[in-house]
């Protein structure tokens, strides 16, 4: 079930109309159905996986509270870290694995045929296995306490608005809003319905737009386009899978919100960021700041050394890649932002305020970002490595802006401009719901604007939200 | 706590100013239907239909079909020959851009019969791609224009069969804007936006590619239904198998459907390569191999047409 189906809307609508009818307890019961049934619509055979993560971490984390012999705490979180991994393991990794062992046996001279596993990957495995992961080592560290409450902790890990595709939540987060009474209010209708709508509007207006350009650039047969047309196809990809996946959570932020949740940002304008270490506190922010949490400081983060600090970083960043999906490409994305983030900590830069630095010079940083952000681009959507060179060479070295470049680059203006003006404007106001505190009149264009743009400007092919993949 | 709060105001107002930019809108969009679509004003001219097809002309023709008809049966060479045996002869055309055998079969049932129109041929160009009921249609033309309320249970039954594309159908027969939503964004893009035209074919071919993997079975239920249709208003109806760059061949399935309710099915040899050349667009025959593709068919037309269209 799609947010953007008339599915999901009738379903929403059911949901939202029954949650109003209930008492607190009941509204758990039917938020945690309703998850089920949003789940269950993909596959229902794997709503048992997300039941045995919910049981396996509620006991674990149960356990771990009680216990205090250290050892066994360790062997607590093990198993449950385990349990975790294996499933994603198994269900995301296994063929990747057994076709990377077969090469490197042949190329030691045993050429072997291993079987390819015939499985399907669970829709949003990785990002509620993370989430309920993230929940054992916060109590195993004694950051947060272990919930008695199975339902709560159910509906926290299977809660449907970001079940599939994030933001990755803490407990301490949302487990709070489930056992409390959710406050009801026009206040949160209002607010929902903005997130709501500029989510479908970046979803379907842009991502699902200029996904059509992405596909023809990046497909086998296109091997012969120009330089500019390849430049503006990674151009394309980069405000795809930004409107794509922030609009996926915007959504989900609104859809929470109309129940009474709050979910966290997770972009802060990205490609308004004007080095790397900024970009990675405002692009997917729920799995930079998991895996600074859980991979980074665990392998000892800056604590031992310059030298161990910058390894930890490209570790961190490249198993970081290789959580969205199994492929050397993914993996290439985040050793290349592993680098960058670590070249960026060896230069000494100021860390002046945006606002307190010349135009001229923000906006060269801020281009200069997005230009390594749009190489980093060009990893992650190739379809190989000898993809992803073909690209560069033809853009760096055989350069000619012709027709189909033109036809990419009036797309990009045509659809990302507005939304690049009004984020440059959110983001010189610091307030993300700046169009919600402004004049009924703007707010009235802007809304008119975006639901016309919705019926008007239908995506050449519907697509799926591209991070259900990971 | 009341709900007339200053922000339920603000945020009516804010809800006012959408509906009234929707419904100008859709104001605007009907009353220049002409000017946003060729295709929507050929339609509206095919109510003039029944008197271009006088009923005191020995044949009536009404040529039918897509784009792939338009431009590939040289409409006046077929008045211009068929006239010179002493009948006298009207030709006409009822095409749609883009369209398929559920759009023509509705066109044929609620719009050519539907005015009253009453054509003795029916000349219908298809081609393997535009017969079975897979291709996707345009549902916001046949909501607005082709079909009416009692078609509705046939629609949801065997064309619109999910959740979605019912809801798209349902939407684009209440809102003409909504239903021309393509129309809008093409000539919008083709409008601004460099190259567009001549790229979003290109474009579009790799989308239609990628859809291609979950075709499998081929229905022809409004194929079939056209047929019927046809046979059963129509004293004869004949099929033009229309030349594409690439070669193919009818389906057995069409070619049993056709022969079943007494239509006639034309040789084309569309099951060789035509050259490149022959095509404006590569897709569609450019004025010369129209010409030459309508003086191949006419020894066969004419031949169906001495014998009383007997199959």
């Amino acid at each position: 079930m799609l947010f953007n189906s008339y599915l999901f809307f009738v379903f929403f609508l059911a949901v939202v109309f029954l949650y109003s009818k209930l008492s607190h307890k009941n509204q758990n019961v039917l938020l945690l159905a309703a998850s089920n049934v949003f789940y269950g619509t993909w596959d229902w055979r794997f709503l048992s996986l997300i039941w045995a993560s919910t049981i396996v971490d509620f006991v674990v984390g149960r356990q771990l509270e009680k216990e205090s012999s250290i050892s066994k705490r360790r062997w607590l979180l093990m198993g449950s870290v385990l349990v975790n991994l294996g499933a994603l393991a198994l269900f995301k990794y296994s063929n990747f694995f057994i076709s990377e062992l077969a090469t490197l046996l042949s190329s030691l001279g045993i050429p072997v045929s291993l079987p390819i596993l015939n499985i399907t990957l669970p829709v949003g495995i990785s990002f509620y296995t993370f989430q309920t992961m993230s929940y054992t080592i916060d109590i195993y560290r004694r950051r947060v306490k272990a919930t008695d409450d199975l339902l709560a902790f159910s509906l926290y890990v299977s809660f449907f608005p970001q079940l599939v595709a994030g933001p990755i939540e803490r407990v301490d987060h949302i487990l709070p809003q489930i056992q409390k009474p959710r406050e009801k209010g026009f206040e949160n209708i209002r607010e929902g319905f903005y997130h709501v709508l500029i989510g479908l509007f970046k979803k379907v207006v842009i991502g699902d737009t200029l996904a059509g350009y992405v596909a023809y650039v990046f497909s086998p047969h296109a091997s012969e386009l120009s330089g500019g047309a390849y430049l503006m196809g990674v151009y394309a990809f980069a405000f795809q899978i930004y409107a794509d996946f922030s609009g996926y959570s915007s959504i989900a932020q609104g859809t929470a919100k109309f129940l009474g949740f709050d979910l966290m940002f997770n972009f802060r304008f990205p490609y308004l960021t004007r080095n790397p270490s900024e970009f990675w506190k405002a692009w997917h922010i729920s799995l930079s700041t998991w895996l600074r949490d859980y991979l980074y400081i665990p392998l000892g983060g800056n604590r031992d050394g310059r030298v161990r600090a910058l390894r930890n970083l490209i570790l961190t960043m490249a198993i970081g890649g290789l959580w969205h999906g199994a492929a050397w490409t993914f993996v290439a994305w985040g050793f290349f932002h592993g680098i960058l983030l670590s070249i960026y900590r060896l230069v000494p830069t100021s860390s002046e305020p945006q606002k307190n630095i010349s135009t001229v010079s923000l906006w060269g940083q801020r281009l200069l970002m997005f230009h390594l952000t749009c190489i980093g681009w060009l990893f992650f959507r190739a379809t190989s490595l000898s993809q992803v060179w073909e690209i560069l060479g033809r853009v760096i070295f055989d350069f000619d802006f012709d027709s189909m470049a033109a036809t990419g680059a009036g797309l990009i203006i045509f659809f990302v401009g507005p939304l690049f003006f009004y984020e440059l404007w959110l983001n010189r106001k610091e307030e993300p719901l700046a169009l919600l505190n402004s004049h009924w009149l703007v707010r009235g264009q802007a809304y008119t604007y975006m639901v016309a743009m919705l019926i008007c400007f239908p995506p050449f092919s519907s697509n799926e939200f591209i991070y259900f993949q990971f | 706590m009341s709900l007339f709060t200053s922000n339920f105001k603000q945020e009516a107002a804010v809800l006012l100013i959408i509906m009234v930019s929707l419904l100008s809108a859709e104001s605007v969009l009907r009353l220049n239907q002409d000017r946003l679509s060729l295709d929507l004003a050929h339609f509206n001219s095919l109510k003039t239909l029944p008197r271009r097809l006088a009923s005191g002309t020995d044949q009536r023709i009404l040529v039918f079909g897509n784009s792939l008809s338009r431009e590939g049966i040289d409409v006046d060479l077929l008045r211009e020959t068929l006239s010179q045996n002493e009948k006298t002869t009207s030709v006409e055309k009822a095409i749609l851009d883009a369209s398929s055998s559920p759009d023509w079969y509705f066109l044929l049932k609620n719009t050519v019969l539907g005015y009253g129109a009453k054509p003795n041929v029916l000349l219908i160009g298809i081609t393997d791609l535009h017969v079975p009921d897979q291709i996707p249609v345009d549902s916001g033309r046949l909501a607005q224009v082709l079909t009416r309320s009692e078609d509705l249970p046939l629609l949801f039954e065997k064309l619109f069969l999910t959740l979605d594309q019912r809801a798209d159908f349902l939407l684009s027969k209440a809102s003409f804007l909504f239903a021309m939503r393509k129309r809008i964004r093409d000539r919008t893009l083709a409008a601004i936006v460099p190259g567009f035209r001549k790229n979003v074919n290109e474009l579009n071919r790799t989308a239609y590619l990628k859809g291609q993997k979950s075709i499998r079975a081929q229905d022809y239920f409004f194929f079939e239904q056209l047929v019927k249709e046809a046979s059963q208003s129509v004293p004869c109806t004949v099929f033009v198998p229309i030349p594409l760059p690439h070669p193919y061949s009818i389906p057995e399935k069409v070619r049993k459907i056709i022969q079943s309710h007494g239509g006639h099915l034309i040789k084309t040899e569309t099951d060789v390569s035509y050259s490149l050349e022959q095509f404006e667009d590569g897709y569609h025959m450019n004025k010369g191999s129209s010409a030459a593709f309508t003086r191949r068919i006419l020894p066969q037309l004419q031949k169906i047409l001495s014998e009383g269209c007997n199959a």
